[in-house]
Order: structure tokens, then sequence, then C-alpha cells
């Protein structure tokens, strides 16, 4: 078994499994959706023109007394703010919701809407709530705490588990709705849609052009540090990027921004463009007569150097900011085993790790099971672990490898 | 935007047509039947947007966003699929279900790109050319993607017990 023969019949057999349920009301419900998305994008140009009215009233010296704030709710005697700031801006209070221990919870939202999520409980007292995204912990609250801090979230089944807490302690989450990550269709890219700051990559630049045009952006960086992210007012066609006026290579056109920023396109095997250090361009367009273009360039944030690589002191991780706290290296390298003990406080952590050559970093506890993390230097893991270390518990770290360098990042709450 | 009721019609005959194959493949993306709904759905809401130009042949259009959406979906940082626990002891067994059932489970360990060229090259039966155009990549990568794919089939620990892959060495 197992031939490429058996892998198509495996995949046609579960594919074939498939009851389609919905298959009734599907061209209703995207109607519906599509409806939603009409409205959102009607908004947006209408809080877009209301900025500027603002702006001009601003200028001519008006200084009145502050907006009004986004009122909190209470939920069970708990204040859930209103708004919060996450690395997209400012994300609004949509909903709070009860959930009863580990009931499922589909979150859904459209496409191209951004949402965040907080966790809520009311007497806890010495118990701790933890919600978890398809079983995986993403959010604690522990020694009475009654609201998380918001984590950026994707269209996730969630559940919270409750422990040592009261029979009548309460648990619930915040939705809160950001901003579009795409622009309103039709509008011109005035502003730019693309993050000042993704994971350890700030925004160095970035340009957008009309229908038919072509925008440029140069920054001098060398190549290997420089991610690309692009942005189309329409899902049609591709957008061909030209760097240095000689190798170009395209992608889909996408309403949303397509890379996000932390994709190396020189780094992989895609391309093949030798890195260089210098004054590079980017220039994009579409292929699409109709469809106007917008590019950004990200390069790794300042930082300190780390066995050899640039690290960044900030990054971005589910929409908060972490700073770097703390650096390890085995006293031994390069063989050395990495092996650290980390008890997390009132606030979580973030870990990453640098290597060179190829090394594991695992958390052994702390998660009820192995799994592992990223390394900054990319490769492909699949049991991987989020690399965010939750209030309450302690984490055994171990990693090692054939490598010949490697390096342990701690990084705190911004 | 004003749809016209032809537009709304035809836009209805093809999801009903064509979306029960579509929700498959979003299946086999996602291994999830309620992600694959909203997958399939967010693909059709952007046709839907798009309608008037692409009514007359919609469903390389659905596709291609469909692909790209879960792309996008996925790219977006740490994604919070279910981290798998350690692999079931490899018991020896008859071939069949059991296999299969291996199969699909390694299929779900494979990244998301490779996920996806295995779906395009070996379920929906493109060329690589045909690949990179969708995934919007070089046809190099597509065929990287998918020897690397293979290659981790081939020593997944589900199905490396058994005598695996020799037709496709």
């Amino acid at each position: 078994m197992s031939t490429l023969n058996e892998l198509r019949a495996t995949l046609e057999e579960h594919a074939e499994s498939i009851h389609d349920t919905e298959g009734v009301t599907r061209a209703a419900s995207v109607r519906q959706r599509a409806r939603v998305v009409r409205r959102r994008r009607v908004a947006a140009v209408a809080a877009a023109a209301a900025v500027v009215v603002v702006a001009g009233v601003a200028v001519a010296g008006r200084l009145d007394a502050d907006p009004e704030p986004v009122p909190a709710e209470q939920w069970h005697g708990v204040k859930v703010p209103g708004e919060v700031e996450l690395a997209a801006g400012t994300y609004e209070l949509d909903e709070v919701q009860d959930v009863e221990p580990g009931q499922e919870v589909a979150l859904s939202y459209p496409d191209g809407e951004r949402l965040a999520i907080s966790l809520v409980a009311s007497g806890l007292e010495d118990g701790r709530a933890t919600l978890l995204v398809n079983d995986y912990p993403m959010a604690r609250l522990v020694d009475g705490r009654t609201l998380s801090s918001a984590i950026e979230a994707a269209p996730w089944t969630v559940k919270v588990r409750l422990e040592g807490a009261p029979a009548d302690a309460r648990v619930g989450y915040a939705l809160y709705q950001g901003p579009s990550d795409g622009l309103p269709q039709g509008e011109g890219h005035a502003e730019p849609a693309f993050l000042e700051r993704v994971d350890d990559r700030v925004l160095a630049g970035w340009a957008s052009a009309g229908p038919g045009e072509s925008a440029e952006v140069t920054v001098e960086a060398p190549l290997d540090e420089i991610t690309v992210a692009t942005l189309c007012t329409a899902d049609d066609g591709e957008v061909v990027t030209v760097l240095d006026g000689g190798p170009e290579w395209s992608e889909p056109c996408n309403q949303q921004v397509w890379g996000d920023g932390t994709t190396n396109v020189f780094g992989g095997d895609s391309f093949g463009v030798e890195s260089t250090d210098g004054e590079h361009s980017f220039t994009v367009s579409a292929t699409d007569p109709d469809v106007a273009v917008s590019v950004g360039i990200y390069v790794r944030g300042d930082g300190r150097d780390v066995i050899g690589t640039q690290v960044a002191e900030m990054v971005e991780w589910m929409g908060r900011f972490w700073t770097l706290d703390e650096v390890t290296v085995p006293d031994e390298a390069p063989e050395a085993v990495l092996t650290k003990d980390i008890e997390v406080g009132a606030e979580e952590r973030l870990i990453r790790f640098v290597s060179y050559g190829p090394h594991e970093l695992e958390l052994t506890s702390g998660l009820g099971r192995p799994c592992q993390v990223p390394s900054l230097a990319g490769g492909d893991i699949t049991d991987f672990c989020s690399p965010m270390l939750l209030p309450g518990d302690t984490y055994h770290l171990e990693a090692g490898g054939d490598g010949i360098g490697l390096a342990l990042l701690v990084y705190r709450p911004a | 935007m004003n749809t016209p009721v032809s537009a709304t019609t035809s836009f209805d005959e093809f999801v009903a047509a064509r979306s029960t194959r579509l929700l498959r493949t979003a299946y086999l993306l996602t291994h999830d039947h309620a992600l694959a709904e909203d997958l399939l759905q967010t693909a059709l809401t952007k046709a839907w947007f798009a309608w008037s130009r692409i009514e007359k042949d919609p469903e390389p259009y659905v596709r291609k966003i469909l692909f790209n959406t879960y792309a996008t979906w996925w790219r977006r940082k740490w994604n919070g699929e279910q981290a798998h626990a350690d692999l079931p002891e490899s018991p020896a067994r008859e071939h069949g279900a059991d296999d299969r059932h291996d199969l699909w489970d390694a299929m779900g360990r494979l990244p998301r790109r490779q996920r996806a060229v295995i779906v395009l090259r070996f379920v929906e039966d493109l060329t690589e050319a045909e690949t990179a155009r969708i995934l919007g990549v070089s046809t190099g990568t597509v065929k990287s993607q998918t020897s690397k794919a293979l290659a981790k089939l081939r020593i997944d620990p589900a199905l490396a017990a058994d005598d695996l892959w020799e037709e496709s060495r």
C-alpha cells in the first residue's frame, strides 16, 4: 500500500466521506456573507471620510474634549474594556460570551476582518481558567485575575478549561472586532495597509500604484533580511514583483496582505536569488489593468548580536509586542544540549531560539506532552508548540541537535 | 452593488452543481468539516463579488481563490491547529483501512503548502505548471514541495513501519 495510487485512493475516500449537509442553503449563506462584507466596506469608507473631516477641524485649532471612549461592558462583575490596542490598531468589543467549561465554540468572521479574543472569568478564587484553541493552551487566568490580555484570533475552535475553581465560577470570552486587513474595494491606497511591525520585522517602506501602474520601493538592507508583502484591490490576476530591475516573480493578487512580511522570498528555494547588501528596489504591478497594487518591504528590527545572528529586541506575536528579556547560550557550545526551566509568573513569556544547523527545541513539560518550537531560521516542524508560555506553569525546555550554535531567547510583554 | 437576477440564478446554479466537489477539496486541505465549509463559503463570497466577470467559467477562479484563501489563513502566524500528540504505536496489521487511516493522519502532519501541492497534483490531477499558477509559485517550487511532501510521507513514523512507497521511489 501507500504508493501514489494508494495516496490518491486515500484522499478520494476521505473526500467522498464528506456529506454535504449545507449544499441546499450554501448559496444563500454566501450572499448573506457578501452583504455583511459590503456593509463593512461601506462603513470603512465612511469612517475614512470622517477622519478627514475630524482632521480638518483639528487644524482649525479646536481642542475640545477627547473622543467619547468606547464603553466597557460589565460581565458578572468584571469590567471588560470596550476596546483594546493590538499591533493592527484598535479593536472594538463585539461581544462577551459565557461558555460552559469544555464547551467548544467555533469562531467565525468574514474573511479580511481581524478578530481578537480575551479570556474572562469571575469567581475563580484559587482556581485557574485556560483558553484552549484546538486543545492547545493560549491564554490563562490565575491568582484571581479576571481578564487576560487580548490576542489576535483566527477561525479557531475554542473552549475553556477550569481547574480548582468553585462550582459557581463563570468563564467566557470577549471578542473584539479589529480593523480590516484589506482595503475598501475601489479605494485608492492613500494609507498604508501594512503593519508597522510583523513578528521581528519592521516596515522599511511601502508604495502604492493605481490601476495599470507600477509601485516602487527602494530599501538598503541585505537581501536575505528583506521580506515582501503585497496587496491588491481585487483578487484578480497576479501581482508581479521585479527585484533590482532583473529577477521577477508573481503571486496571486489578494485583497488581504499577501505574505504578511514574514516570508523571506529569497531565503527559500523558490527564486534562487543570491543575497547581497546595499540598496535594492522592488517594483510591483498587477497583471489585471483594473487592479491597483501596494507593496510593503520589511527588514529585521534593531536588535543585538546573538551567536552571530542579529536578533530583534522587540517582536510582535499574536498582535502583542514583546521585548527581549533573557538570552541563554549553552556553556559548552557547539555540542552542548541546552536545558532550561522557566517558571512563568503573572505575565506570559514568549520564547524563540536561534540555531546554526539542525537543532530542535522541545518543550518537554508544562504542556502535558512534548512539542517543538520553530527556529528563527525556519524549517519544517509539524508537531509545533505555540511559543507563548502561560502563567502558572513551569516549562522544561530541551534543545539539541547536530548544529554548531544554539541560543534561547525569552521575551516578556512590552 | 445591485446584482441582476440572472447573475443570482447562475451563481446559485454553479453553487448547486459544483460546490460539493469544492467542499471535498476544501476538506482535503483543512481536514476539518466546519473549517472546510468556512473556507468554501469565503471563496464563494469573493467569487460573488467578481461574478459578472467570471460567470462564463467560474470554477478555475473559485478553485484558485479557495487555495489562496487557505494559504492566507495559515500564513497568519501560528494557526492554532491541533498539534499532534505522540504518534501511536505502529502494530503489525493487515494492509487496508488502517493504512489508509495512517496515510490520512500523515497527510495532516504535512506543512500547509505541501498539503496543497499534494491535493492539486494527485487529487485534482493538475500539472506542475497548473499547480504553480494556482499557488502563485514557480514550477521549481512545486517540484521541490512535491518531492519533500512525498519524502515526509515515506518517513512518517506511522507509515515507515510498513514496506511503503516502493512503487513511487
